[in-house]
This record gives C-alpha cells, structure tokens and sequence, in this order.
C-alpha cells in the first residue's frame, strides 16, 4: 500500500520538477512563435534577434550572481545602488571628461571590487551580526545609490576614450562583445553551479541550511562567498551599462531590480531557495525581454507591455507553487 | 604505527556528562564499544541516547569527561572529524539534502570529500568519480538506488539505505577502523531490507564495530552482541543479548517507578453517547480498520512504536489529515470533511507533541497564549479587555502553579513544563470541551508539572470530557489509562481494561507493540 | 537574575528605541538650527511625514503577519489618480469609491497569496509592475490637475484645526486604529500570532488566511488614503508621481519602528516615529552640514545601525 502511495506522488513530483525546470524555456518558445506568427517581418529578423540580445545582456550577467543569492534562500535588493558605485568608479577612473586618472585596465578592476566588497559586506553583516539579507541589501542598495550620487558630482562625467565605449558594442562574431562577455558569465556560472563546491552547497544551504550543518558544511563562508560573487557580476553588469551609455550616472541600474528579481523567480528558482539554476535564470531573462519586445512590435504600448510582465510573474509564481499546497505549509 | 599495542576497545566513553539548559541529558557516563562487536543500546524516549549519539557524531561536545577513539583522546568540533576518526552515523531523522542526487550526498560535506580518491579535483567535482563511488557505496549495502536519483523522490526506505551507504562510506574512507551507528534504523525498512541490512551489520562486524539502537527487541537480539540499557542519562544495565528477557528488560528501562494511582472509573453523566467512536477508520497509508470507542470520562490511552500511526490518528480527528474510510462521531455527530476550526467547534482539542513548533506561540505572552482560542470576554468595540484577560490567566496559573507567576511574560521564557502546562489550560478553558486528544503531554516535562497535568487531565474527565492520550512511557500509560488500546503498523493490534483490580502486564502490552 | 534585567533592557530599546532616536536627531538638528523647533520646520516635517506614515502602517500590518506588500505604493499611486478622474464626475462619491476599490485591490492579493499558498514577495512585486501600469493607463501618462470639486479634497490641507492642517489628525487617527487593531484587539493577538507561529495559530484555531487577507486589505485601505492625501497635498495626480518613491521610505518606516521583517511584532506607534526619522534624516543631514549628496550613505547606514542594535535575534533560528 505505501509502495502504491509513493508511485503516485512520484508522478506529480516529476511532472512538477519538469514543470519547474523547463517551464521557463516551453514559455519563451511559445512566446517566440507567438511573436513570430504575429509579426513575422519583423520579429525574426536578425536586427530583431540581435536587439533582444543586446538588451538581455546587463540582466543576464546581473541573474549570474542574483540566482545564487536565491538558490540560498536570501534575497538581494542591492542590486541598482551597487550598479550606481561600480559605474561611477569605473567611470571617473577611466579617461573621463571629469578628471585626469586613467587606470586603462585598472579601472575595470577597481570597479570590480567595489562590487565585491559591497557583496562582501553584504555576506558579513548577515552572517556576522545576524541580520536578515532583506535589510542589509535595503540598506546598501541606499547607501550604494548614494557613493553612485557623490561620485557623480554636479556634471556628468563622460567616458572620452573611444575604445572603452565603442567596445561592448563593437562586434567580431555577429553578435556585440557585451552579449559574448554575457554568454562567458553564464558559463562561468553553470560551471560554478554544476561543479564546484560553492555551487552545490548553494543548492544544500537553500534545501535546508541546518541539514547543511549537520553535514559539515561551512555555511556562514559559503553565504559570504556567494554575496560577493554576486557583487562581482552586477560590476560587470554596471562597466558594460556605462560604456554603453558612454557616461556615468548613479540612474544606470535603475529597473534592473525588479527585471531581475523577476526573471529569477520566472525562471524556475523559488524564494524559499534550493531549487533551480542559472540556465532557468536566463531563460526568463530572455521570457521578459522577449515579451516586451515583441508586444512593441506588434504595436503594444509599454504601459500594456509593463501590465503583462506584470500578469506573467504572478501566474509564473502561482503556477510553480500551485502542487506544493499543503494544509500546514507556512510561506512568507 | 604498532599494530601490535591495539587497544581492546575501539570506542571509550569515560564519565561523560552533557546538559541542555540544566536539564542533564547524560549523567557520568562510562561505556565502551569493543572491536569487533554489535553494541545494543536501548531505553526509553529521553534516556539520553540521541544525546550520546550526538557526542560520538561531533554534533555536540560533552561539559565533563573524556572520549577515547582507538585507544586515543579525541575531542570533535564538527561531524567531519568524527567521520575523520571512523565513526560514520544514521541519523534517525533523515540528514540527506532532498535536492541533491543520491551520490552527491553520499560524498557530500568538505573533508570527507577529499578522502584517498578524490571526487574534486582542483575545485571541481568529478561527477563521473562522485556516481562511481556513490554506485560503489550503494552496491555494497545491496541498495538498488540509482546514484543520479534525487534524493527528494525516493520513498522513505530507499533514503534510509542511502543514509547507511553514505555512514559506512564516511566512516569506511576515514582509513581508521570503522564504527556505524544505527539510529532506529529498522522502522521504516521492509523485510528484506532487514535482511540485507544484517549481512552488512554482520560485514562490518567484521572490520570494526556497530552500535545499534532499536526499540525492537527482536531485532537487538537477533543483530547485537552486547546489549546497554539506558535510563535518565545513566547506564542501569549491561547485559549479552542472548541473556535478554522481556519481563527483566522492561523493569530496567522504565525504572521501579511505583504505580502510585490506579485510574479510577468515574460515574457517567450519559453512557450511552461516548466521547468518540471510530469505525473501521482509515487515512491513506497512515491507519486503517481502527475502531475504537472513548467514553465520557474516560482516558483512553494509545500506545505504539513510531510510525504506529497514532499520531496521524489524533491529527486525523483535529482535521490535519482526512479520514479516507470508515466514520468518526464526536458525541454522537458525525466528524466529515473536518477543519480545524470545524474540529474545535464540536468540542475537539488537540495537544500536538510539538510544543516549541504547533503547541505554543513564542513571542506571544502567557496570558495570550492561553487566551489565544478562545478569548476572554472582550469590552465594548471588541477591544480587549485587558483586566479580564489577566484575572483569567491569573485563575490558571495559580490554579496550575504556572512560574513565574506573571501572566505578561512571553511564554517563550517558561521551562518545558510551565510551557505546557499554558497549552493545556488553553483547551482546558474551551467551554464545549468533550474530546481531548493529548499527543506524549508529559514528554520533556518535569516530575513536578507532569503532576499537575495528570490531575487537571483527571479533573476534565470528571467533567465528562473523554481523553485520548498517547503515552510518552509504557509506565505512564498504566498510570492514568482506563483502557490501553496498543496501535501497530497503522491497525489496532491489542486493547486492555486497566484499573485497580486488573491491569495488563507490560510484557503483554510490549508483545504486541513489536 | 542578570539575565532578566537584560532582557528588560533590551525591552526597553524596543519599546521606546524610536522615539528616543527621533528625539535625538531633532535635539541635534535644533544644535545647528534652534530655529527648526519655533518655525514652521516642525509642522514641514509632520506634513511631510504623513503618507509615509500611512502606507508604513499598512504595511506594519502585514509585516506582523510575516509577510510582506510591495505593491501598496503602486496602490498609492492608483488611488491618487483615480481619486482625480473621479472627483469631477462623482463628486463626494469618488474618495469614498476610490477606498474602496482600492482596498478591494488589497484584498485580492491577500487571496492570492492565502489561497495560492504563493509567498508574498514574488506575488507584490509583479502586482508592483501590474498596478503601475494601470495608474499609467489611467492617466495616459498625463499629469492629472483638479479643476472641479476640488473642496472635496482640499479641506485636508487648506483648513487648520489647532493650528494644523487637517492630514496631521488623519495621519495620527489612522495610526491610533492600527494601534488598537494590533495591541487592543484580539484580532491584533491572533495577528502576531500568526507571524510568530503560523503551525501553532492554525492549530490553535486562528484562521490564519483570514487574518492575512485582512492585513492585505488594511494595506490596500492605507494605500487609498495615502494617494487621496498625495493628491489633496499636490492638487493634481500623476502616475509617475510622489507616489512611486514611497515603497522603500515606508518599509524603512516600518523596520525602524521595530517592526520585524520576520513577523510578530510591531508597535504601529512607534511607526509614526520611524515614519519621522525616515523624513527627518534627509532634513537633518542637509542641516547638520553634511553634502546633501550624503544623504542616501547617511540613510542606508542608520537604517542597517538601527536594525542591528534593535533586531530580536532570540526567535529566528536561521536567519536568511
């Protein structure tokens, strides 16, 4: 009779971990299909594909580190303050219109670990001082978004070599270097996921962090270290938003918050942590992306178009946590 | 290394004393596991063995005493260094991660990771080596698990093998002889896995010790060599397995505890309705065919292993779990399609084992907590009214000598026993009580409390109200049950009338439990 | 015996840490500037402070019960804009409409997430997107200025009761409900109870989908009052208005008011105190002389001091 029972659940279970795990890619390619039925002239075309990917990248190299952070079942809401810092570090210490430094390289360094540090801080003062993710990454996403606004001063500050900002855009294989760089984080980052130790204990801290525990895993370095790799992506994310704007100003993340977030959550990876991954993570980056590309081309306005990815992520969520119910189960 | 000055014993345990919170978990204790040997370990729930498995596993370290692996002094920070020093456990609640594959968690936690072949190489896992080992480790327990499963999606027994795979390749990859501790692990299994189960308690008798735990006594005497009976924290005997007797056995654990009272029959206002009757009911693979009457006044007691279903039987009666067959009539009325709510309006309390997680709220004071199903009279508005709610709570505490005497304080600060005592009188205070479901109400509860407790449960039965309570002890079911109704495997496999004139034998009760 | 004057200390942070902060910053903005306490700085700041103040008490709310609303300043947003384009057609009509469509549009998230069994976060955050939009279509992303009935609303700003203006009393009689609702009722207990212990509530009896619908809907309410003050203070309403801005002031209104992100507690009266310092830090920082540019720095590190020295770290195991 147990046996009978547990074949049973096993069914749904599967059905559901599918659902979870390829749920994302069905609902991008429906939406393609969708998008390249209705506008076939346009769509489609390489112009369009390439637009989708360049608007994709910021976010998707963003979602590299952000799914880790869920995978644990933390969140981040950092995300636009540490773009503002890294943007105007790398900015000022470029060859800019503002001052004389130019680190060349070194500047691209530098605001790497502006990034990393505020993820380190980010991990120290959770794990530390005991606070909730939710408050410390409140509490730098401001004080972030503050370091962007003194930096940035009273003139904008604009990037003067023509390589650095000709670069993200400037395109070998077909496609920008921005989207390649993209494309090489998410390696990176399935790699991470898939093979390393930082990678799996993601997966058994958000499964359940005192069974982590109990099996020796440092939980407390592996929080902190995850934090500070997701500081390290959003600086990627803010160096290719700046050359691309080709300024610096502390608005360049403005949005990506909440495009991010969503995309992670869209993509398979549930708050409460310990299921999903990044490839889920970037395919609703693209879901979103695609979405309102394709709503403008056929002629939606963006109200309609910020409406519905609005509708999608409610129904994605009720949708992947529709089988779990349960009389007792607590969801905050 | 001289082989040749092997100590006797693998594993010394000298005068080892642990206490959570002054309560003392292990008192001066001193044992050994020879090389070579099935150590039993039995004793009641609370004797202290789950402690003592958590010192040998570096979940916990000892206040006082010594620990002795091989003859040499350790102390252990983490579960790796006991998995380091050879001593691989099975925990009784399960410790494999749900997401993870079957081999990942088998080879899982950093140290044991870099055993002699390693299954990360430069920082990054070798899968094919991590499913090779995982395979390795499975086929040698006889488990037919895939190692690429994840783990979520196995049934109850399969996680229990891969538990054991993992204990014994933890402790096996150590280099140290290898000690395995069985925590329950029986309970869930099927017979041929119990079978399979021996031959490898048998192999690694073989290459190192096991100590095994077990409420089955069959099972110790078919499995152990030698055999500690455990009772409040101390060793009360040690004896071979083959010497076990049932009668002699049970004395040991639950102590010469006299029966100071005989459950007294107390006069019925209305004997022809009972509190409760069940007929043929079942839930899923929980219970089935479980008949059973609670009269008014009456304190029906269920005694049973885990996963006897008993629980799920209360928790079926509470509206957590839906009867799937048979009917259930509370006071005459039929209990259908419940809801907790609906449970509590005809009458039906449920005080769940618990506490810390369904009993009480933390955070919330005394006075809320005992106010929290049903509210004091409120003042105009529906506002609070906050001298009601104190006398109230006062008329309990004094009542039950609830410490400290502060209704305001958060009930999160209370000892064990005051805690419950709060949730007890939280039913106690319904107005329509007339089925109590009481789920091990004494269990982590001090001498003191438990006394209270036990006469309010007996003042409610002079009410009227019928008790159904799951005893934490064989002892206390004798103590306060008019009838003891023995649960196995989901069905009632046993009831007996108990009262001043006759009551059942514990060896009798026992036989049918296991 | 140490131990319990300890915890009676720690008490006292959490019942008075607020306002004893509150005060401490006036006391020091009045060092720089002993003219902010006699002006009209004092009645800036309470004005100021009064729909932060509401939709931090919304939120406080459903914070108790250990969830969380992202969407209530979108919510904000609409009820402004809808209370604009209703005032002329519906007359008295419309704020009293606007209240309750809004709190209804509270009510069915609370549905969403109870029913769904969906955590509130993921839910509120595509709501955020969803409402902003509406708001968006509403107004066609004009600015929305009152022409006719404009009496309706702005008696709130133009009367003066006690030498105030009348939202100060709105703002303090929204937060005496919320503080009879959480502390003085029994709903208030089973409101904690359910953001302390969700298990333990439902089986205690504690319909606790009920009571975090209720929250929702509170939140919705609180939402409708603060987009009808938004428009009455700015005499015009737009979707892309003062209304967007207030989701992170409020919930850092909330926090530093003592409620806890986890759930269980939460005074709404010392809200109002977290909802003042949450106004008066960018007016005190520009005063005591820092660059106003500092003022997110000065902002984000009180908001993570004061959440270090005043969090309750006893109840949550692990902290995420």
């Amino acid at each position: 009779m147990k046996l009978e029972q547990n074949s049973v659940e096993d069914r749904s279970g599967k059905f559901r971990v599918w659902l979870e795990s390829y749920g994302a890619f069905i609902a991008l390619n429906i939406a393609c299909a969708a998008f390249a039925l209705a506008d076939p002239g346009t769509f489609l075309t390489p112009t369009n594909l390439r637009t989708i990917l360049d608007q994709s990248a910021v976010p998707v190299i963003i979602v590299c580190g952000l799914t880790f952070v869920i995978l644990i079942g933390s969140i981040d809401l950092s995300t636009e303050g540490v773009l503002a810092a890294s943007s105007l570090t790398f900015v000022l210490l470029s060859s800019n219109s503002r001052n004389a430094i130019d680190l060349g390289i070194g500047a691209f360094w530098v605001a790497l670990g502006v990034g990393a540090l505020f993820g380190l801080l980010s991990g120290l003062l959770q794990t530390r001082l005991r606070i909730p993710s939710f408050m410390v990454s409140l509490g730098l996403w401001f004080i972030g978004l503050g370091v962007g606004t003194v930096l940035y001063g009273s003139d904008v500050p604009v990037l003067t070599s023509e390589e650095s900002r000709n670069w993200v855009s400037a395109s070998n294989l077909g496609v920008s270097n921005a989207v390649l760089l993209a494309a090489f984080m998410v390696a990176v980052s399935w790699i991470i996921s898939g093979y390393t130790r930082m990678g799996r204990f993601a997966y058994a801290i958000g499964t359940n962090e005192a069974i982590a525990r109990l099996n020796s895993i440092p939980v407390g370095r592996y929080k902190v270290l995850i934090f500070v790799y997701a500081g390290f992506c959003i600086s990627v994310a803010a160096i290719i938003a700046s050359c691309r704007l080709g300024v610096g100003t502390p608005d360049v993340g403005s949005g990506q918050l909440f495009l991010t977030t969503a995309a992670v959550i869209v993509g398979g990876t549930p708050l409460s942590g310990g299921r999903g991954g990044i490839l889920q993570s970037v395919c609703g980056v693209f879901l979103l992306i695609v979405i309102s590309n394709g709503l403008i081309l056929i002629g939606a306005s963006p109200i309609t178009q910020q409406a519905m990815s609005g509708l999608i992520i409610v129904t994605a969520v009720v949708l992947t946590g529709y089988r779990q119910r349960d009389l007792l189960r607590v969801v905050k | 290394m001289n082989m040749e000055s092997k100590p006797l014993n693998l594993i010394e345990l000298d005068r080892v004393s642990k206490s959570y919170n002054r309560n003392l978990a292990l008192d001066d204790l001193t044992i050994h596991v020879k090389r070579n040997e099935v150590l039993g370990l039995i004793g009641e729930n609370g004797a202290g063995k789950s402690t003592l498995l958590k010192i040998l596993g570096g979940v916990h370290s000892p206040d006082k005493g010594m620990l002795r692996v091989n003859g040499k002094e350790r102390s252990f920070r983490e579960p790796n260094d006991a998995a380091a020093a050879g001593i691989g456990i099975v925990h009784q609640e399960q410790s494999l991660i749900e997401n993870l594959s079957v081999a990942e968690n088998i080879s899982l936690g950093s140290r044991a990771l870099a055993g002699s072949k390693p299954v990360v190489r430069f920082g990054f896992y070798r899968w094919g080596t991590i499913n090779d080992e995982g395979q390795k480790a499975l086929t040698h327990i006889g488990s037919e698990v895939s190692p690429t499963e994840i783990v979520s999606r196995l049934s109850f027994a399969d996680k229990q093998m891969v538990e054991i795979a993992k204990a014994v390749r933890q402790a096996t990859q150590s280099g140290n002889e290898p000690v395995i501790i069985l925590d329950e692990p029986t309970s869930v299994l099927e017979k041929q896995d119990i079978d399979r189960l021996e031959t490898e308690v048998q192999r690694l008798k073989a290459i190192g010790s096991v100590i095994f735990v077990s409420h089955r006594l069959d099972e110790i005497r078919r499995f152990c060599d030698r055999v500690y009976v455990m009772r409040a924290g101390r060793i009360v005997a040690e004896c071979q397995a083959s010497e076990l007797v049932d009668e002699n056995l049970f004395y040991l654990m639950t102590g010469r505890a006299k029966l100071e009272r005989k459950p007294q029959r107390r006069g019925d206002a209305n004997p022809a309705i009972p509190a409760l009757q069940l007929r043929g009911a079942g839930c899923m693979d929980h219970f089935s065919d479980v008949d059973l009457t609670v009269e008014k006044g009456e304190v029906h007691v269920l005694v049973g292993a885990r996963h006897s279903g008993r629980e799920e039987l209360c928790r079926a009666l509470f509206g957590l779990l839906p009867f799937t067959s048979g009917s259930a009539l509370v006071s005459g009325t039929e209990l259908r399609g419940a809801t907790i709510r609906k449970a509590i309006s005809m009458g039906i309390a449920y005080l769940p084992a618990e506490r810390k997680l369904e009993g009480m709220v933390a955070g919330l004071t005394v006075a809320e907590n005992l106010l929290l199903a049903h509210p004091a009279e409120a003042r105009f508005g529906g506002l609070l009214n906050f001298r009601r709610m104190k006398d109230e709570a006062m008329r309990w505490i004094n009542k039950l000598d609830v410490r400290p005497t502060a209704p305001d304080l958060d009930i999160g600060q209370l000892s064990g026993g005051n805690q419950q005592k709060v949730v007890l009188a939280k039913w106690a205070r319904s107005p329509n009580l007339r089925l109590l479901l009481l789920d091990t109400p004494t269990r982590g509860v001090d001498p003191g409390a438990r006394e209270y407790i036990n006469s309010l449960i007996e003042e409610l039965c002079a009410t009227g109200v019928g008790v159904l309570l799951l005893a934490d002890t064989l002892d206390e079911a004798l103590a306060v049950g008019h009838r003891i109704t023995v649960m196995k495997d989901g069905r009632i496999s046993a009831c007996f009338q108990n009262s001043a004139e006759s009551s059942p034998e514990l060896s009798e009760i026992v036989k049918h439990m296991i | 015996m140490q131990k319990s004057e300890f915890g009676s200390i720690a008490n006292l942070t959490r019942r008075f840490g607020p306002a004893l902060v509150f005060f401490l910053l006036l006391g020091i903005v009045s060092l720089f500037q002993p003219s902010f306490l006699t002006g009209r700085g004092t009645t800036i700041l309470l004005y100021q402070c009064v729909p932060i103040l509401v939709l931090a008490l919304g939120q406080s709310l459903v914070l108790v019960t250990g969830s969380i609303d992202l969407s209530n300043a979108a919510l904000a947003v609409l009820s402004s804009v809808l209370v604009a384009k209703g005032l002329e057609p519906l007359g008295a009509m419309a704020p009293v409409l606007t209240i309750i469509v809004i709190s209804a549009a509270g009510c069915l998230t609370g549905i969403l997430i109870t029913v769904f069994q969906v955590p509130s976060f993921a839910v509120t955050l595509g709501l955020l997107g969803f409402w902003q939009a509406v708001a968006l279509l509403i107004t066609q992303q004009q600015t929305l200025y009152i022409a006719a009935n404009g009496e309706i609303l702005f008696w709130m700003t133009d009367l003066e009761l006690f030498g105030l203006q009348p939202i100060a009393f709105v703002g303090a009689a929204i937060a005496i409900i919320a503080w009879l609702l959480v502390q003085r009722t029994h709903f208030g207990i089973m409101l904690r109870s359910t953001g302390l212990n969700e298990r333990a509530s439902l089986l205690a009896g504690v319909n606790t989908k009920v009571i975090k619908i209720a929250a929702f809907t509170f939140s919705g309410a609180c939402a409708a009052v603060t987009g009808i003050i938004i428009t009455a203070q700015q005499g015009a309403a737009s979707a892309s208005g003062l209304g967007n801005g207030l989701l992170l002031p409020a919930i850092a209104a909330a926090i530093l008011g003592g409620v806890s992100i986890s759930g269980g507690t939460g005074r709404p009266l010392n809200v109002v105190f977290g909802a003042l310092i949450v106004t008066l830090i960018p007016i005190a920082s520009v005063i005591a002389g820092f660059d106003p540019r500092l003022q997110q720095i000065v902002f984000g590190v009180a908001l993570i001091l004061t959440v270090a020295l005043t969090q309750d770290r006893k109840t949550s195991g692990t902290i995420k």
